[in-house]
């Protein structure tokens, strides 16, 4: 992939090149960065109006940022680590001068003054912003057919969900319009659209990266991570993203990373914990998925990976305690809008966070009492394993029903006990189902070791081949 | 052979057993804490809140005094940020 043509073809080849890729030509002047803006935005046009990823897009941005890299290109300056990589953000991170919305009308037309902290340092970074990207309304609760703007398509197939709540970002990495996107992760949302897309999704620790300036939907739990294609490429991005940041409350200050530094020095000695109990048995999992995590943990195996069974609480114990905590304070962020405005939210948001106003402090701090427990437990797993293994996902992606709206509770998530810990997770694209679709490895580490799970997810992605397969059947719906 | 992780939970004695809230009691409690919903949200809100009211008694309720919840208050930190526009 080192050696893209410049031609009018370029765009063909530009679309599915990581971003590591993308770095190695721009530095060896193989290719222009207004060149792959505007490949990839064409490529957008071709097949955005199908699968809706973005709620706004921003070539004037992109083209602007693009040619002041090439001008840096021209001067003979250093380059910056993201220069001429385009990206795109969940539509609830703030960015100065451009329509941030939430995806909810009661933010229809709202313009922030101030980038969020996030897009802040990627900017500084030299990234290329092609656009703000759809998610559920206020990353919850959806998928909704009744906001400003529809819910994004999955390009795997025609009529199939991308998961969410980073809907946009799983779905518009997937189908090759962007090489990485910014999602949030409350409970899984970054997690569970890489594991419906065939991607890679990483939720980093929780105070690694500042949620200043991203709308709220559980203080408690918010973090802001990376969808890309692999795992190199997300390290990379989570280099750029992380930073300490004095004004967010939950910011841990802790000396940089280059988290690609050892992503080759391979898995041997390394303690894998299989959770295969969350998922395997599950009436809900999908049948294809318990054999294609443990044909994953295998291949680890074979490469001197040390995996071991290990039980942790049921996943409803972990869900009660996260979701009570969760529209609790959900409520709380919105309350003044639910109190003047209750008919502007969406059904799904409405009737999933509206009852957190009957939720009593009691509850709530209950609900927090057995966080500790829970995160204890964690703790003591992590003592003895280096990282914690499961399904991405119990289901592979899900057709969308738009008159069938599910209202109330869904069966637990396989991702939320991290955000109960706080701890690194990502999912990794590990199969396909008979259906077709992805299917996904999740990988946990300790709090703060980014740096060792992805050394183990790039030496799986180095002995597979499943983050190389593309999307063809859904990309026009 | 699979290593557990899994302690038995101190306070596992729960609200479980108590009789789910009629639409009434959920009405009230919606009054109660001062909601103006047009009736057809009102609805919604009795229709959504049985399954949200069933988590909330499955959460353990008999823990040891002691047991602390999982956040504190850094005062150090609090006192030390900017008041910086944060809405937007």
């Amino acid at each position: 992939m080192d050696t893209l043509p410049t031609t009018a073809n370029a765009g063909e080849a530009i679309e599915y090149a990581t971003v590591a890729e993308l770095q190695r030509l721009i530095q060896r002047k193989e290719i222009s960065p207004v060149e792959i803006s505007q490949a990839l935005l064409a490529r957008i046009e071709k097949y955005d109006s199908s699968l809706k990823t973005f709620v706004t897009l921003t070539p004037e941005v992109a083209l602007e940022r693009a040619c002041e890299t090439e001008s840096r290109i021209a001067r003979n300056e250093p380059l910056r680590p993201l220069d001429g990589i385009p990206y795109g953000l969940k539509d609830v991170i703030n960015t100065a001068g451009i329509r941030t919305t939430g995806q909810s009308r009661i933010l229809e037309h709202n313009v922030p003054q101030r980038d969020a902290f996030v897009e802040a340092r990627l900017k500084a970074a030299g990234g290329v912003l092609l656009g703000k990207l759809t998610t559920y309304e206020f990353a919850h609760g959806g998928p909704s057919w009744d906001l400003p703007w529809p819910p994004a398509m999955n390009p795997w197939k025609k009529g199939y969900l991308p998961g969410g709540t980073s809907s946009g970002p799983g779905a518009a990495v997937a189908a090759g319009f962007l090489p990485a996107a910014v999602g949030t992760d409350t409970g899984g949302s970054i997690r569970m659209p890489a594991a419906s897309c065939g991607i890679v999704g990483v939720k980093p620790t929780y105070g690694l990266v500042s949620r200043r300036g991203v709308l709220p939907n559980t203080f408690s739990f918010d973090t802001c991570g990376p969808l890309t294609r692999t795992v190199e490429d997300a390290a990379i991005l989570l280099g750029a993203m992380a930073g300490y940041d004095a004004d967010d409350i939950s910011s841990v200050e802790k000396p940089p990373v280059l988290y690609t530094r050892d992503l080759n020095a391979g898995v041997a000695g390394i303690r894998i914990g299989w959770v295969r109990g969350w998922y395997d048995g599950d009436p809900s999992c999908h049948p294809d998925i318990p054999d294609a995590i443990e044909r994953a943990l295998q291949v680890l195996a074979s490469a001197g990976a040390i995996v071991e069974e290990v039980e942790l609480s049921d996943l409803l114990t972990y869900q009660d305690c996260k979701t009570t905590i969760s529209i609790t304070e959900m409520f709380s962020a919105y309350e003044h809008e639910f109190r003047t405005r209750p008919q502007d939210f969406g059904t799904m948001f409405r009737n999933k966070v509206l009852p957190g106003a009957l939720i009593r402090a009691e509850d709530y701090f209950q609900a927090l009492r057995q966080r500790t427990w829970l995160c204890e437990e964690l703790a003591r797993a992590f003592r003895e394993f280096d990282i914690l293994a499961s399904a991405g996902w119990m289901t592979v992606a899900e057709p969308a029903k738009p008159d069938k709206l599910d209202k109330f509770l869904r069966p637990p998530n396989i991702t939320t006990p991290f955000n109960i810990g706080g701890q690194p997770a990502m999912n990794i694209p590990c199969g396909f189902s008979r259906e077709g679709l992805p299917i996904s490895l999740q990988l946990a580490a300790r709090n703060f070791d980014e740096a060792l799970m992805f050394r183990v997810g790039h030496c799986y992605q180095t002995l597979t081949d499943w983050h190389t397969r593309r999307p063809t059947e859904g990309l026009i719906q | 052979m699979t290593k557990s992780f899994v302690r038995p939970n101190p306070g596992a004695q729960t609200l479980a057993k108590l009789p789910p809230s009629s639409r009434e009691d959920i009405r009230e409690m919606a009054r109660a804490a001062g909601l103006n919903l047009p009736e057809k949200l009102m609805e919604e809100l009795c229709d959504a809140y049985p399954a949200f009211e069933a988590m909330v008694r499955r959460l353990p309720r008999a823990r040891p005094r002691f047991d602390e919840p999982a956040h504190t208050a850094d005062v150090a930190r609090l006192a030390s940020l900017n008041d910086a526009d944060q809405a937007g």
